[in-house]
Parts: C-alpha cells; structure tokens; sequence
C-alpha cells in the first residue's frame, strides 16, 4: 500500500531531480574549492534555485498534478516530499564535504 | 448501492464578474448527467470546483449527503479526465495501467489496435491515442464518481462509439458527469441533461431549448437526421 505514492512521488521527482542535482553539484564544487565560508550564500542560492524550479513547474507542467491527484497524491504533498528530500540531500552532501576538505 | 453527489449554492467570481451563480448538480450511481453550454458559461470551471482545484466564493457539494470541505478529494470518492493533456509523458502504459489498478487485456478487447503499445512510453504515441488512455483510465477505474471533460473531442469516430459504449458499462457502477461541444454524443450518452447559461443550470426538457438558449442553431437537426 505504501509503496504506491513512493512510486508517485519518486516519478514527480524524476521531472526536477536532475536540474537540481547538476545544481546541488556546483554548489558543492564551490564549497568544496573556496571552503566553509561559502557555505550560507550556497544555502541560499539553492533554496532560491528550488523556488525557480517550483514556479516553472506549477506554470507550465500544471496539468500533470491533475494525474497525481487522480490517485490521491495532492500537489502540495508531492512538493513538501520532494523539496524537503532534496533539500536534506543537498545539506548531507555539503557536511560530506567538509569532512571530506 | 446507489451514491449521489450533489452540488449547489455555488458563486464563483473572477474579478468582481459573477461567472456560476445558482448552480444545482447531482450525479448518481446508474446515470450519466450531461452538461452543454456555450464557451465560457463556466463548465469546465464547475468540473474544477466539483474536484476541489477551483475555490469558489461560496458551495456546498455533498457524497451521500456528507459535506466535502477542503480541497482533498479521495479516488475512491471522485476521478476527474481534464481537457488538456495530464498524464505525464515520461510513463509508460504498463505503468499507467499499475498506477490505476487496470487491467490491459480487458482494455485490448475494446481497443485491439493499441495492444502494441503496452510497453511505450506515452511520449511515442500521438495525441489522439494518449486521449484514449487519459480517458480508459479515468473512466474505468474504480470510483464512486467520474468527470469527463471533453472526452469526445481529438478522438476519431470508431473510437467515440466504443468510449459510448464503455459510458453505458461503467455507469451501472458509477455516476458520471459529462460536458463536450460535440453535443449529439453528450445528448446520446446522458440520462439527464443541464444547461448552463447565465451562470445557472437548466434542467432540459426539451432538446428544442439549445436553439432558444443559442447553443445549436435552429436549421441542425438535433436528432442527427
């Protein structure tokens, strides 16, 4: 049963995921070249980033949500789940870094 | 068990216009209703409000007689096929099927021709034939109620009779709502017939009330003689 709405959410990632990794990446070649102090003006580039990504979604793909909402999966669910895991992915791999300069 | 789903006291306003005013709507299980009217009287805006994505001024709309508050709505409750292009692209039809707890095989029999598709992706096929999936699975799928909006248009003839005929089967299961400019089909399909004009429905009695309403012009032969 839950298996189902992973599988939806991963699907609605899949349409994002790779701008934001490739941007994820570049944030953490920056932090891992210019160090640490970088670290809260790449925070806030991603989040800014993700809120482009939002909006281009919702105006020109918003009729996907219409799909996910016909199996129970509601558009604010899908973006909380998705925005929340990228973000967490993006602050684990900046502290990976770190450890790793 | 019959389910009934009933809308009313909508007001709906887009920039101080009063677009739906007066509106009374009610779906059953066993009945095909059909909604006509002319572009912009707020058909598809009704659909949307029915689905929870348009939030109007004021509306009650009740399952079975219990209130729908927020804009959640259950598949078990309510599916709704736009008028545009919704599922996504990426999928393949195996998948759309799994998502939607379909079988295919009972598909093929209506539609022997799309067997080859099982395994594409819906961005190979064209238009007409992703309508024909977007359709198959909202249609069939098991819910109390189901929306079609504009499920005639872009499909060729051959396959408007079998989506009639798939109306007439899933509807001893279900109450489908049903709107489409292509007005012979909808009159055709439905037990029971609105109109919409001036932002309120009109029970028809009379098929002669789409002329004196504007929709149809009065030389067309409503009964497609």
């Amino acid at each position: 049963m839950i298996m189902k709405p992973i599988r939806l959410v991963i699907t609605f990632y899949k349409s994002y995921a790779v701008t934001s990794l490739l941007i994820t990446i570049s944030c953490l070649t920056i932090l891992y070249t210019w160090g640490g102090n970088t670290f809260t003006a790449l925070f806030w580039f991603k989040v800014f980033t993700l809120g482009l990504i939002y909006f281009y979604i919702n105006a020109s793909n918003k009729n996907v949500f219409y799909y996910y909402k016909n199996l129970g999966l509601t558009k604010k669910r899908l973006w909380i789940s998705t925005l929340s895991f990228d973000l967490l992915l993006f602050l684990a791999l900046s502290i990976l870094t770190g450890y790793l300069k | 068990m019959i389910n009934r789903l009933e809308l009313d006291s909508v007001i709906l306003e887009y920039n101080s216009k009063r677009i739906l005013q007066d509106v009374y709507l009610k779906i059953e299980t066993g009945k095909v209703t059909g909604i006509l009217g002319r572009n912009g009287t707020g058909k598809s805006s009704l659909l949307r409000i029915l689905f929870g994505e348009v939030i109007p001024n004021d509306k009650s709309i009740r399952i079975n007689g219990k209130s729908l508050g927020s804009s959640y709505r259950s598949p078990n409750d309510l599916r709704y096929l736009p008028q545009n292009r919704f599922i996504p692209k990426s999928l393949t039809v195996n998948r759309i099927f799994k998502d939607f707890k379909l079988d295919f095989r009972d598909f093929i029999i209506h539609f022997p021709d799309f067997k080859k598709f099982h395994k594409s992706k819906l961005s190979d096929l064209s238009g007409g034939e992703r309508r024909i999936f977007e359709i198959y699975v909202i249609l069939v799928s098991q819910t109390k109620f189901c929306m079609l909006d504009e499920p005639f248009s872009q499909i060729m003839p051959v396959h408007i009779d079998v989506i009639k005929n798939l109306i007439l089967r899933e509807k001893e299961n279900k109450g489908i709502l049903l709107t489409d400019h292509m007005y012979r089909y909808v009159i055709e399909s439905s037990n029971e017939l609105y109109v919409l004009q001036d932002g309120k429905t009109n029970l028809l009695q009379d098929i002669k009330q789409l002329e004196t309403m504007g929709y149809i012009n009065a030389e067309i032969n409503t009964n497609g003689e």
